[in-house]
């Protein structure tokens, strides 16, 4: 069987959300955890303890990736990194890190109140080789051709547009530009019950 | 992989793999507690540590248009 996105956008049977209500859900379940404390522990099984020393509490406890894109970039210094639907910034801050000072890492978030947490985040261990931009996957604010690697995780599952989301991280990598992507994919149909929960689309 | 294939992207490997079950999404909090309480009831028990996979993908823009 196809391996299917755990959101699909069209599920068997029909639409069950449309494009603007799926955005709406994203975002308010978005909103509903910034600048809440957090024990809920996702980081420990993705990434590296070597990892984790470079990052602040604040962006651990934001983290809700689903992979270690990161790791799988080989990023190298003097690289421009865009980090896709960044969230608190924990890749956007490791990504700074591997390209160092003559790098850049981005960070692109459709939340402001996001962004604001990953900038107090990258701040507070004084980082200086990293952006953040207030925007969409789908729209990704950046001139074409501007940056040599493109990381996303555990976000454009939550895109209902997810061709329009690769359609433009190509257009805005380099030529020879990598992208790493780490999402949840399911082998089989979920029940009914669990597509037509709205919590769903946003998990 | 295949949405990927026509944006354009050349070279794609799926690389790192992790199981993603109920547990696992329980997490995160997005997942809410009722949806937790729903899938562990409509889940057959057999598939709660294996919902889905987490899985990583590389792929490349092809150095030249």
């Amino acid at each position: 069987m196809t391996a299917e996105a755990v959101h699909p956008t069209t599920p068997r049977g029909g639409d069950l959300l449309g494009q603007a209500a799926i955005k709406d859900l994203v975002r308010q379940a978005y909103r509903d955890i910034i600048g809440k404390p957090t024990a809920f522990d996702v980081v420990h099984r993705l990434y590296d303890p070597g990892q984790l020393a470079l990052v602040p509490p604040g962006a651990v406890a934001q983290a809700l990736g689903v992979g270690n894109p990161i790791r799988a970039a080989g990023l190298r210094p003097g690289e421009v990194v865009i980090d896709l639907g960044c969230g608190g910034g924990i890749d956007t801050i490791l990504a700074a890190h591997a390209v160092g000072s003559h790098g850049k890492a981005l960070g692109l978030d459709m939340l402001p109140e996001m962004l604001e947490v990953a900038s107090r985040n990258a701040a507070a261990r004084g980082i200086t080789n990293i952006g953040w931009l207030e925007g969409e996957l789908e729209a990704i604010p950046l001139p074409d051709e501007s940056v040599d690697v493109a990381v996303s995780n555990g976000a454009v599952n939550l895109s209902p547009r997810k061709s329009r989301v690769f359609a433009e991280t190509y257009r805005v990598l380099r030529p020879g530009g990598r992208f790493v992507t780490a999402d949840n994919f399911v082998d089989e149909d979920l029940p009914p019950e669990i597509l037509t929960n709205p919590a769903a689309w946003a998990g | 992989m295949s949405k990927l294939q026509k944006a354009g992207f050349v070279d794609i490997e799926r690389g790192a793999e992790l199981p993603f079950g109920i547990d696992e999404a329980a997490r995160y909090p997005l997942f809410t507690p009722d949806l937790i309480a729903l899938m562990r009831r409509v889940i057959p028990a057999e598939r709660h540590a294996t919902v889905a996979r987490a899985v990583t993908y590389t792929a490349r823009k092809p150095p030249t248009r």
